[in-house]
């Protein structure tokens, strides 16, 4: 805890309780999330899953890196973790990233589903948005095509995933801009990252190229990497 | 201007900027104006957590919830996300938010009443 440093976000006129719900809240999605990947790691398999197996774990460690670099802000700020966990993963910011059904092979499969071949792709949870324009689309379609539907399904979860994260940190980012500027620099530098695992996830998904290059090692966060004191892409 | 529509606010109050809430008969109900300029109904409680959606966004015409970023169509009040990526069963159980039919008229924005408009 800073006592000065509290007073100067108070005195910036912002409101340390709501920065901290969003601060905790941010910080519950980075951990479910680490979870969550997890599974989406261990599930990407066969020829397919192994070409996104990279960048999962990138994203995943990722992901784990942004928690650990929120925590130390929180208590700086005044705040804490809630002492359940399961409070904290109900305080989540962002949705639950679960494995898809037609990839999860445990109890309630896609098979035993009533109504659905295994293997289908699950167009009653909507169609995946596929950009504008034909050649985005055409573009889209043709990696579609070449994709089973497992790995469909697998990158709209994770894509998705990082775009709640975007809107998240967005919001943080527009909350402090000019007035907490330590946790604005976090929130810029976690938002950094996220937006790189977007493009990434929307690349497999045939939106148009990412831009970006692979990570020298698995979890490196180039931007977040300042705000750690834990160990870092070692 | 037809019986069932409440004159609800000024037009100039309603942007896509922020959210302008209205109450009509007791009923929360937030304004906001999508990008082609149509002004929208919708009503002021996420149903995900029973949270106000106030301080909320429209992204590409989707209502984004500010506390967990569930996202809903702003002219049907479907839930997209996360509906289009939750398993089949906890999917079937996402609601949306209900939205009202909107007139504007004479620099105002009509509604038409919680119970005549759209679920």
């Amino acid at each position: 805890m800073g006592r000065v440093a509290q007073e100067m976000v108070d005195k910036a006129g912002l409101d340390r309780k709501v920065l901290l719900d969003k601060l905790i809240a941010a910080a519950g999605a980075e951990f479910t999330t680490f979870y969550y990947y997890t599974l989406l790691r261990v599930n990407a398999i066969g020829m397919e899953g192994e070409g996104l197996k990279e960048i999962i774990e990138d994203a995943r460690i990722e992901d784990r890196n942004h928690f650990e670099a929120l925590v130390p802000r929180i208590y700086e700020l005044g705040g804490e973790l809630p002492r359940d966990i399961r409070s904290f993963a109900d305080m989540a910011g962002c949705p639950d990233a679960y494995l898809p059904d037609s990839v999860y092979r445990g109890k309630g499969r896609v098979s035993e589903l009533p109504g659905v071949k295994q293997g289908a792709l699950h167009k009653e949870m909507g169609d995946y948005p596929l950009g504008e324009g034909k050649a985005a689309e055409a573009g889209a379609k043709q990696v579609l095509g070449q994709a089973s539907p497992q790995t469909h399904d697998l990158l709209r979860v994770l894509v998705e995933a990082e775009r709640c994260a975007i809107r998240t940190y967005t919001d943080i980012c527009d909350y402090t801009f000019g007035k907490d500027h330590r946790t604005y620099a976090l929130s810029l530098a976690i938002l950094h990252e996220e937006i790189e695992h977007e493009a990434w996830f929307s690349e497999f998904l045939g939106e148009g190229p990412s831009g970006h290059f692979r990570r020298s090692a698995p979890g490196d966060s180039p931007f977040v990497r300042n705000f750690m004191s834990a160990d870092v892409g070692k | 201007m037809p019986r069932e529509f409440v004159r609800a606010a000024p037009s100039a109050a309603v942007t896509s900027r922020r959210f302008h809430r209205v109450e009509i008969q007791g009923v929360p109900i937030l304004l906001a104006r999508l990008a082609d300029g149509e002004a929208i109904a919708f009503g002021a409680v996420c149903p995900h957590r029973g949270l106000p959606l106030d301080d909320g966004v429209l992204w590409n015409d989707q209502i984004d919830c500010p506390h967990h970023h569930y996202t809903y169509d702003a002219r049907s009040g479907a839930n997209i996300y996360p509906a289009n990526v939750f398993p089949r069963e906890r999917a079937a159980a996402v609601r949306g938010i209900p939205v009202y039919a909107v007139r504007e008229e004479n620099g105002w924005v009509w509604i038409a009443p919680p119970g005549d408009g759209t679920p």
